[in-house]
């Protein structure tokens, strides 16, 4: 029964913002009252009244901060943050949209006057990373200076460091931890303006942001936390296996190899296992079917919309192959720290999470999320705040960290 | 006179969320979603317009992280429409595992977790308590109430600065108050008094004032005045309408702190309260600026214009006798019980005598006799007291806003439960400006 709309990708959109009430970053009856607005409307419909209310919200912002009312401006801009955010869902895709571009900066403006309101400040920050820069904020867990466990998060397919701090960020900082936002190759900015795709090998990534954390006195560099969300729960622990200097481990889920999630594709076992030597034209029926208008909408957003484009590719076929090439199994065994994997109820993403946990040869626990506990589905998404607790409650004991420290 | 039951339930609309009315089981099974509490384009959940309020207002508590919005989600689905002991044991359960959540990280230590599972808790324990009296067994009420108010208890050391209970002096008696301290570094500060309605929580002082007010760097003190939570049910206190002998108390304990600046001090009331703040602010002076949300005139209208013509001419009459034998006769075993509850905390055995008792909930003798600054909210969709915001707007003589909440805004309906986030906006850039 859907919640939100009878139609599915609107039920499954909206559903990516509606729970970030719990952390300021929407209200029930903002997400609920757009959503009507919309109806069984189409993706012009979606983007028109999702901006209109983050415009709305961003103009209540304005007044607030010109007359001085910092905490009302500081709420309305994250709430608008989000509005702007969820507008762009359907426009995904290469070639970028301009109304997609339009409403992600408006979506980093918001943000960034939300932070510059915030106390401690969230801080944006550019990680130095292969003659470019990864765009990254920083949040304090407080102002004393002192050195802090700090979580450092990576991303997964479709989100940002905004949405980012939702799912992240506050459940940090009211712990005492700082917490790192980053956004790599494949996501967000460096997805939008600067077309760079996703890559397996992501411990060249996560290196130079442990490297840039060195440099901040505020990180104590004995407690780094490495913490991937959606796909990033794949690629969190591929970097893990590489990088020695994190203290804990997170993935949310844990997951396998990913060609794994291409068995479900109508294709023999022996024809996946050399897709290179295969025949390019394998999928093109498959792609056809996905663009016409008949196709349902939420593969084609996920297949087509989403996937080629975070994977910089033309086509399902060298899509398939390249996602091949994003495996854990062959250096699992190379993850030494202590790691906490989730599977939720209801995400078939997670399944993957067993095979990991048995792979591993760290100190390790594995945490399962339910339906009836209101937390299925994937990244918790509907209930994170459950979430952060077990994580949460799990890394300070692993840290031997308490807050306020005595 | 003869009524029969169906009569008497079509109309009968006499308690609140907050405030004043939730349907009896017989109105919510009539086809009149226009005159429901809770009434707006669609429902989202429930064709029941009580089932539709709570849960509605459950999520709503989302913001200011007060409730689990995924656990919420899933209890839609697991209640049926209309179903009260469905809805009592779904979220009675989901109390007891928010408590025992809270329970386990308080235990290890964390601080955080344990806060936010217990306000969670608090979140499924009230919305419990709506669902109990047309239930299989009303008697859980009160062991449901103590749960509530335990969670509420065992989560004030946690909130980062703590809360603080307090002990207000009240006639030869005490209340219960709790005391927030805002983030601001000022020795003296501006302090918000928060009133509840006539059935709130603690919960809903937290998420409709005071979190709002705290991160604004306000003190606020919230407490159970006279028919409200423990001073009912452990003190035997009741509902009375001249607020002011309530207000007055709380300030003279107000200025006793020093910590508190005398020359800003508000008083906001939400539901019921809209109708007591701006009654106490006809007498207390002390006050610097009041908040209705919404604006009541007159409390009665809730309970009169819901039950048929020749009760309310019985009524009229003073057929004290009549009335209550027609009533009984007119209602189920159930919903008896349940008018039972909505009386009891006006202290009275006879529905007639509650009845009659609410008339003297009225502003309209009073309101010019308020000089303070007041700002009144009017929310689209108000199911309660439609119209009244307006009017208590029209009554008042001293400096004044009206701030509608539009059905667009996602913040209409009464309280605006589903829309904090704007409602606390607007009510604290116009306290911060009034209060400069």
């Amino acid at each position: 029964m859907p919640i939100l709309s009878n139609n599915p990708m609107w039920e499954a959109f909206g559903l990516r913002a509606l729970p970030y009430a719990l952390y300021g970053g929407a209200d029930i009856g903002e997400c609920v009252s757009t959503i009507d607005r919309i109806g069984d409307g189409s993706a012009d419909d979606w983007y028109r009244e999702w901006t209109a209310t983050a415009d709305r919200l961003a103009a209540a912002a304005r007044t607030s901060e010109e007359r001085g009312h910092a905490v009302s401006a500081r709420e309305a801009y994250f709430r608008a943050t989000t509005y702007y955010h969820v507008s762009y869902f359907p426009l995904y895709g290469f070639p970028v949209d301009p109304r997609l571009t339009q409403a992600f900066e408006a979506e980093v403006s918001c943000f960034r006057r939300a932070a510059s309101l915030s106390k401690p400040a969230i801080e944006p920050v550019e990680i130095p990373f292969e003659g470019t820069s990864l765009p990254g904020y920083f949040l304090l867990a407080d102002e004393s200076g002192r050195p802090k466990p700090t979580m450092v998060h990576v991303n997964g397919y479709d989100s940002n460091i905004q949405e980012m701090y939702f799912a992240h960020g506050p459940a940090a900082v009211r712990r005492g931890y700082n917490c790192l936002l980053f956004d790599g190759p494949g996501q967000g900015r460096n997805l939008i303006r600067d077309g760079l795709a996703l890559r397996p090998d992501w411990e060249t990534v996560v290196k130079s942001v442990i490297d840039f954390t060195l440099t901040r006195p505020e990180i104590d560099p004995k407690r780094i936390v490495l913490a991937g969300w959606s796909f990033g729960g794949f690629l969190a622990p591929r970097a893990a296996a590489f990088e020695k200097r994190i203290a804990a481990l997170i993935a949310d889920p844990g997951q396998w190899d990913q060609r794994d999630g291409l068995r479900t594709l109508p294709v023999s076992p022996d024809v996946l296992n050399d897709l290179d030597h295969a025949d390019p034209n394998l999928f093109a029926p498959m792609e056809q079917a996905l663009r016409s208008p008949k196709a349902d909408p939420m593969m084609r957003w996920r297949l087509i919309q989403r996937l080629l484009w975070v994977h910089g590719k033309s086509n399902l076929y060298d899509l398939a192959r390249e996602i091949t090439r994003f495996e854990i199994s062959s250096v699992a065994q190379k993850i030494s720290c202590p790691t906490l994997l989730t599977a939720a109820e209801g995400d078939p993403i997670g399944k993957g999470a067993r095979k990991l946990y048995d792979a591993l040869v760290c100190p390790k626990a594995l945490i399962e999320f339910t339906l009836a506990e209101g937390s299925g589905g994937h990244c918790e998404s509907l209930s994170r705040g459950l979430y952060h607790q077990r994580v949460f409650d799990w890394l300070d004991e692993i840290l031997e960290f308490s807050h306020p420290e005595q | 006179m003869k009524l029969n039951r169906r009569e008497v339930n079509a109309g009968l609309l006499v308690s609140a969320l907050f405030g004043a009315g939730l349907p009896l089981r017989g109105q919510a099974d009539q086809a009149k979603a226009e005159t429901a509490p809770g009434a707006s384009r669609r429902n989202y959940f429930f064709q029941n317009p009580t089932f539709e309020m709570i849960f509605l207002t459950s999520l709503g508590r989302a913001y200011h992280s007060g409730g689990d919005v995924g656990k919420i989600l899933y209890l839609t689905r697991q209640v049926e429409d209309g179903n009260y002991e469905s809805a009592f044991v779904a979220f009675r359960q989901a109390g007891d595992e928010a408590r025992a959540l809270a329970e386990e990280s308080a235990a290890a230590g964390h601080r955080e977790s344990a806060r936010q599972a217990y306000l969670w808790a608090q979140n499924f324990y009230d919305s419990a308590t709506y669902f109990i009296d047309q239930s299989r067994d009303p008697s859980r009420l009160l062991p449901t109430w103590e749960l509530l108010y335990d969670c509420w208890l065992k989560s004030l050391p946690f909130f980062e600065t703590p809360i603080e209970p307090v002990k207000i002096p009240y006639e030869g008696t005490e209340l219960q108050g709790f005391y927030m301290r805002g983030n601001s570094t000022e020795k003296k500060r501006k302090l918000l008094i928060l009133v509840n309605g006539s059935d709130g929580s603690m919960l809903d002082m937290w998420l409709w004032g005071g979190a709002g007010a705290v991160a604004r760097g306000y003190d606020c003190l919230a407490f159970d005045g006279p028919g409200q939570g423990y001073a009912l049910w452990k003190q035997k206190l009741y509902f009375r309408p001249d607020w002011e002998k309530v207000i007055t108390p709380v300030v003279d304990y107000v200025l006793t702190r020093k910590d508190v600046d005398p020359k800003r001090i508000a008083l906001q009331g939400i539901s019921q309260g809209g109708y007591w703040v701006p009654r106490a602010l006809a007498f207390e002076k002390r006050i610097a600026a009041g908040i209705a949300d919404p604006g009541v005139v007159d409390v009665s209208t809730s309970w009169t214009n819901s039950i048929p013509k020749p009760l309310q001419e019985l009524l009229q009459a003073g057929r004290k006798q009549d009335f209550d034998s027609n009533l009984a006769k007119g209602t189920s075993a159930a919903d008896r019980g349940y008018l039972n509850f909505r009386v009891r905390p006006f202290g009275f055995t006879s529905f007639y005598d509650t009845y009659h008792a609410v008339q003297a909930y009225n502003l309209r003798d009073v309101a010019d006799k308020i000089t303070c600054p007041m700002l009144v909210t009017a929310p689209a969709n108000e199911a309660y007291w439609p119209g009244q915001s307006q009017e208590l707007y029209d009554l008042l003589k001293g400096p004044k806003k009206l701030v509608p909440f539009s059905e667009e805004s996602g913040a209409d309906l009464h309280c605006e439960v589903k829309g904090t986030g704007l409602r606390d906006l607007r009510v604290f850039n116009w306290l911060d400006e009034t209060l400069r």
